[in-house]
């Protein structure tokens, strides 16, 4: 029996969880993945998503049609809570193909496109999104990589940017120009690249984190069948929206139950005089735990009500700079010591008490997948109903 | 030339030697490929003779005080210098302020025949001295490269005692500690051992007491100056790219929201730097002069974090890679934070001075 088979009941799928996540999740993995190789991380990656797909976890959010569980949020909030508690693995190098992909291939995929390439998800086949460009960050819609059809297929030229696990990656999920002459946002299509194809060339970019994993793809005629286009030819900007919308909720939860599991550790650890008997230490530390329990509240109402659309902006942005604030303080409390450079291992960007690292590392999470000066702009417009910035185009 | 003319022109060429020798890109290829940068600009700082600004004429210095140093600190900061021009200057101002002028060691110093370092902690805690007259210490990080060969250090006699020690440390162990800042050299120095001779010992008691709250002072200035020029350096390259980058068909620092930032980060600088110039205008006065030392350490270390971050942000993506140098800003500002105790440690010595309380 695989402990996917126990959700009917709730508390017994919770204990199942817990009771096997205590016995397959590795003591020390996270030693054995500072400072790994590519190789190391990306075989340890696919352990760990084997491991959760053989007892049904890896894609139990997924339709039942393509061998999902459709598992309601509720039931995806206890993986999460588990798995967060048991300090499992996560699952970095899948995120897009276990939840973008699918996300996008839903709403938007032909029957040829998801028989193709949904099952090789399972399989531990890795994706990318290649959205961005050097000149198309914030103004995404301005992005110039050009897609021209030429009969069956597309010759795509460009060069994109921050491109996630790009150097593991062998789909991408691309957005170019297909229209040059529509206004920007009309002439964009979306499409699936295979990155192992000829003309396509991956370099990692040194991060001032220590890490590579985000990457600029360079694209010098690059061939895409022309099945290869999701939805219609220049309605791209509508699915990457989707793609996008896929990003927030359960992803976020995840890490705000790490950060969470973080502060209670500190509550009842020895060291807690450090900061409890220092004045501004501890308030300092009671306002983000505040601030930490306020994001909770605020993702647990918009996974219960998903029409709760004004949420994700609103958590996206209180995330990344309670990180940022936290994980700042903890390099004060640390002093000195927390200066000293110290190894650590690739994850999605949540606090692993490597302060300084955590640190420098939480500007992914005000810069990237829209930074926090353009989600500002969203509530402010599209919220609050504010006009626009005068000659914004 | 009066002294302020004097000291503008001292720290403009300085600024001018380091923009064109010793670039940040230079800096930027020094903590990504390697080199032999930190060498270089030792060399070329004994050659101009910036290591004696502050030392007596009569050993061929150039006679000034702080306030000739605060700036060139000010310089060094800006274009993230691995020169290890503090903790010189902290050796030369103890033997000139314990008036060891006659003594051979700060003739070396001047002329960078010898390189001295110091703890930052600056605390008489931090070492001790035996029955056997060898120091008990515990490893001390210091800017230090393997070829200084002082290094002042605080701590007590057998008795209690404060002391202040100037140490030859050639032979100390000392291993290379990787910190997030690469601009600098740090080294975590074994002195525990070292003999400590009669001429180790600077000042007793008192007087020792006196020379830790003068060099406490002055190290706050240099850290104060330094992370007051790093400002300097990332507000520019901030403003630099907001009036370059383009998105939604226009420079992005055309955007009210940014152009606020932009300007808070104008205060916050000009904000720090006025605090450095008042404390460094008295400094060695008093009580209140020495809090506002401290105060304006704390304010300039934690503007240079606030603004580095700022600008990291406001460079989006490209501000996240090592490619880009605010990182190393940001790197440099957090370690000037968390010297002489750190944020909290400097403000609560101010208090502690003005309120007239041993801290």
């Amino acid at each position: 029996m695989r402990v996917i088979d126990r959700r009917s009941d709730p508390v017994a799928f919770r204990a199942e969880l817990r009771e096997w996540l205590g016995r397959v999740v590795p003591p020390c993995w996270q030693e054995r993945m500072t400072d790994a190789s590519d190789e190391d991380f990306s075989r340890f990656q696919r352990w760990w998503l084997a491991e959760l797909d053989a007892q049904g976890l890896a894609t139990a959010h997924w339709p039942v049609e393509w061998g999902g569980e459709e598992l309601t949020i509720q039931e995806q909030v206890i993986i999460f809570e588990e798995l967060a508690r048991a300090k499992a693995p996560d699952l970095v190098m899948f995120t897009i193909s276990l939840n973008h992909v699918p996300g996008t291939l839903a709403k938007w995929g032909t029957k040829e496109q998801i028989d193709r390439y949904i099952p090789g998800v399972r399989n531990g086949e890795v994706w990318c999104q290649g959205f961005s460009e050097p000149g198309a960050g914030s103004d995404l819609a301005s992005l110039r990589t050009r897609a021209v059809r030429d009969g069956d297929r597309y010759i795509v030229n460009g060069q994109k940017v921050w491109s996630s696990y790009g150097a593991y990656a062998d789909y991408y999920l691309l957005l170019a120009r297909t229209d040059p002459d529509a206004p920007k946002h009309k002439g964009i299509s979306c499409f699936i690249m295979d990155l192992k194809a000829p003309g396509v060339e991956v370099r990692p970019i040194r991060q001032m984190n220590g890490m590579n994993e985000f990457c600029e793809v360079f694209l010098d005629d690059v061939e895409i069948p022309a099945g290869n286009l999701i939805g219609p030819e220049n309605e791209g900007w509508a699915v990457a929206q989707s793609t996008l919308s896929t990003e927030r909720g359960l992803l976020i939860f995840a890490l705000c139950e790490r950060m969470n599991i973080l502060f209670e550790e500190q509550f009842a650890s020895p060291d807690a005089a450090r900061w409890m008997e220092d004045d501004q230490l501890r308030r300092e530390m009671m306002t983000c735990y505040a601030d930490m329990q306020a994001v909770r509240g605020l993702i647990h109402s918009m996974l219960a009500d998903h029409n709760a659309s004004e949420f994700p902006p609103i958590v996206k942005i209180l995330y990344g700079e309670t990180l940022q604030r936290f994980s700042e303080m903890w390099t004060r409390i640390d002093g000195l010591d927390a200066m000293v450079e110290r190894p650590t291992f690739i994850s999605s960007g949540y606090a692993k008490g490597n302060w300084m690292v955590d640190y420098l590392t939480s500007w992914t999470w005000t810069i990237s997948g829209g930074s926090n000066e353009i989600l500002r702009n969203v509530i402010a417009e599209r919220q609050l109903g504010l006009p626009r910035e005068p000659s914004a185009r | 030339m009066d002294d302020q003319e004097l000291i503008d022109s001292l720290a403009e060429s300085v600024g001018a030697v380091l923009a064109n020798n010793f670039s940040i890109e230079e800096v930027l290829k020094f903590t990504n490929v390697g080199g032999e940068l930190d060498a270089e600009i030792k060399r070329r700082a004994c050659e101009l003779g910036w290591l004696g600004i502050a030392a007596p004429e009569s050993l061929g210095g150039g006679g000034l005080g702080i306030e000739a140093l605060v700036p060139i600190y000010c310089e060094l900061g800006e274009h993230l210098s691995s020169l290890p021009f503090i903790g010189q200057q902290l050796c030369i101002d103890a033997l000139v302020a314990c008036a060891f002028e006659q003594d051979g060691r700060l003739a070396a110093l001047v002329e960078g025949a010898a390189w001295g370092a110091v703890a930052p902690e600056l605390s008489f805690d931090s070492a001790g001295i035996g029955r056997d007259g060898a120091l008990e210490a515990d490893d001390i990080p210091v800017f230090d490269d393997d070829h200084d060969s002082h290094l002042l250090l605080f701590g007590r006699e057998a008795d209690g005692e404060p002391v202040a020690l100037m140490l030859d440390i050639r032979q100390a162990e000392r291993r290379a500690v990787a910190f997030h800042d690469h601009t600098r050299r740090l080294r975590m120095l074994a002195p525990g051992g070292l003999p400590v001779t009669r001429e180790c010992r600077l000042a007793s008691g008192d007087a020792a007491i006196a020379l830790q709250t003068r060099l406490g002072d002055h190290l706050a200035l240099a850290l104060a100056a330094d992370s007051v020029g790093g400002c300097r350096a990332v507000l520019a390259r901030t403003i630099d790219y907001l009036k370059t980058r383009e998105q939604f068909g226009r420079a992005i620092g055309s955007f009210q929201a940014l152009k606020h930032r932009a300007a808070t980060m104008k205060l916050e600088l000009e904000t720090a730097a006025s605090l450095l110039r008042v404390a460094t205008a008295c400094f060695g006065k008093n009580a209140k002069s020495s809090a506002l030392a401290s105060l304006a350490k704390a304010r300039a270390c934690d503007v240079y974090v606030k603004l580095s971050g700022e600008a990291i942000q406001l460079h989006g993506g490209i501000g996240f890679t090592r490619e880009c140098p605010v990182h190393l800003h940001l790197k440099r500002a957090k370690l000037n934070q968390a010297l002489c105790g750190g944020d909290r440690a400097s403000i609560d010595r101010a208090a502690n001075l003005l309120v007239g309380r041993a801290a």
